[in-house]
């Protein structure tokens, strides 16, 4: 005998093999085959969840109010835990998910499928959220921080040798701003703007 | 039976309707040529800019402001207190600023005038022009050469006129007093 597959045994449930002798043949197959009646009864458990959600039998569930409550009910911080002891409670729920899926209880899985639906969708909302506002909130690649802080120096030594004039202030362009600078082969230097008045500075190195 | 093939179908097809927008949202607009950031919109030239206004008045000079600097608690030469950025970092490392001398230089384009510092070496200005984008700003060149030849810096400023520029440049002795000289340059009309 050819064993049914998923549509086949979803059309049985519903009393839509027509076929007779196809029908006895599967309920023939599901007497001997355990895993086929678990399916049978998932289908039972999902009937219930679409049944109950056109009569609004369903308790309210409310994805923000369930974290918050879980939050209060935790007495201490949670601890952190290395990564070889998560192993462990993986294999756990694993086995949670397995239980769920063969129905074993099936006034508790619809509870289930349907609060894993609502999470699936919140989290393709957030995600869509997300995406457009970090496109939106995202800074233009020409956007640039002019430095405007001046060092300050506590003793009279010359400022570290790094002449970088691209470093320009916001303050420069209503005082005197240095466009190239250029120290000699022997030479080096830095151009500062003195604070708050955007006036230029260039310091030649005393070392040599 | 049907009933429960339609609610699967509208789950897959929801899904992928959010999973196709949020492809679409993913993409990045790229920027429109038209709408390009500063880096496509080059500055236009300053032959290109003074010619379509009206010819903006060339500084026709600069002040030279010849200083020495140290610590010797003398404080700032009254002559040139009207300098507050003395009194700022960086150039408030120095609590004693001394006028040397002041050098009024006649600037033209295109023409170098040479001054002579205190300590032998030449202080060099040559104004270049109106600033790039401006009608009020003017660039300059400046460089100082030490008495045996060797450049010690040449720098291009541009500046409004009558905004100081310093240069701290070598040591200088003044008389007893050891220091360093400190140049201020302005552009004047």
């Amino acid at each position: 005998m050819k064993p049914p597959i998923l549509s086949e045994l979803m059309q049985y449930y519903d009393g839509e093999v027509e076929d007779p002798v196809r029908r006895r043949e599967i309920e023939r197959w599901l007497t001997q085959n355990q895993e086929g009646r678990d399916v049978l009864a998932s289908l039972g458990g999902l009937s219930a969840v679409i049944r109950d959600t056109h009569q609004g039998n369903l308790p309210e569930f409310d994805i923000s109010d369930s974290v918050m409550s879980a939050i209060e009910r935790e007495p201490t911080p949670s601890k952190v835990v290395p990564i070889s002891a998560v192993k462990q409670p993986t294999r756990e729920v694993a086995a949670n998910v397995n239980r769920v899926r063969r129905g074993s209880s099936s006034r508790s899985r619809p509870s289930v499928v349907f609060a894993g639906f609502v999470v699936l969708a919140a989290a393709a909302a957030s995600t869509l959220w997300w995406g457009t506002s970090s496109w939106r909130d995202r800074p233009s690649a020409h956007t640039f921080s002019p430095i405007s802080s001046i060092p300050a120096l506590s003793e009279p030594t010359a400022p570290s040798p790094s002449a970088s004039t691209d470093e320009e202030p916001t303050a420069a362009l209503s005082g005197a701003h240095v466009d190239s600078v250029d120290f000699g082969a022997n030479h080096s230097g830095s151009v500062i703007y003195v604070d708050g008045s955007g006036t230029a500075v260039v310091w030649v190195d005393e070392g040599d | 039976m049907s009933s429960r093939r339609a609610w699967i179908a509208s789950i897959v097809g929801g899904a992928t309707v959010v999973l196709l927008a949020e492809l679409a949202l993913a993409q990045p607009t790229p920027p429109s040529s038209a709408s390009a950031g500063p880096l496509a919109s080059a500055p236009p030239s300053s032959a290109s800019a003074s010619s379509s206004a009206a010819p903006v008045p060339l500084p026709t000079g600069a002040e030279v402001l010849v200083l020495h600097a140290n610590n010797s608690g003398t404080g700032i030469d009254p002559k040139v207190s009207h300098l507050t950025q003395l009194t700022k970092p960086p150039l408030s490392i120095y609590n004693s600023y001394k006028l040397l001398n002041k050098i009024n230089v006649p600037l033209a384009v295109n023409q170098t005038a040479k001054n002579a510092l205190p300590d032998g070496s030449t202080l060099s200005l040559g104004l270049n022009g109106v600033a790039p984008n401006s009608q009020n700003r003017f660039k300059y060149a400046t460089s100082i050469t030490r008495a045996n030849g060797q450049n010690l810096l040449s720098v291009e400023v541009s500046s409004m006129v009558n905004d100081y520029f310093f240069i701290v440049a070598q040591k200088y002795k003044d008389g007893p007093r050891d220091g360093t000289l400190v140049v201020g340059i302005k552009l004047t009309k």
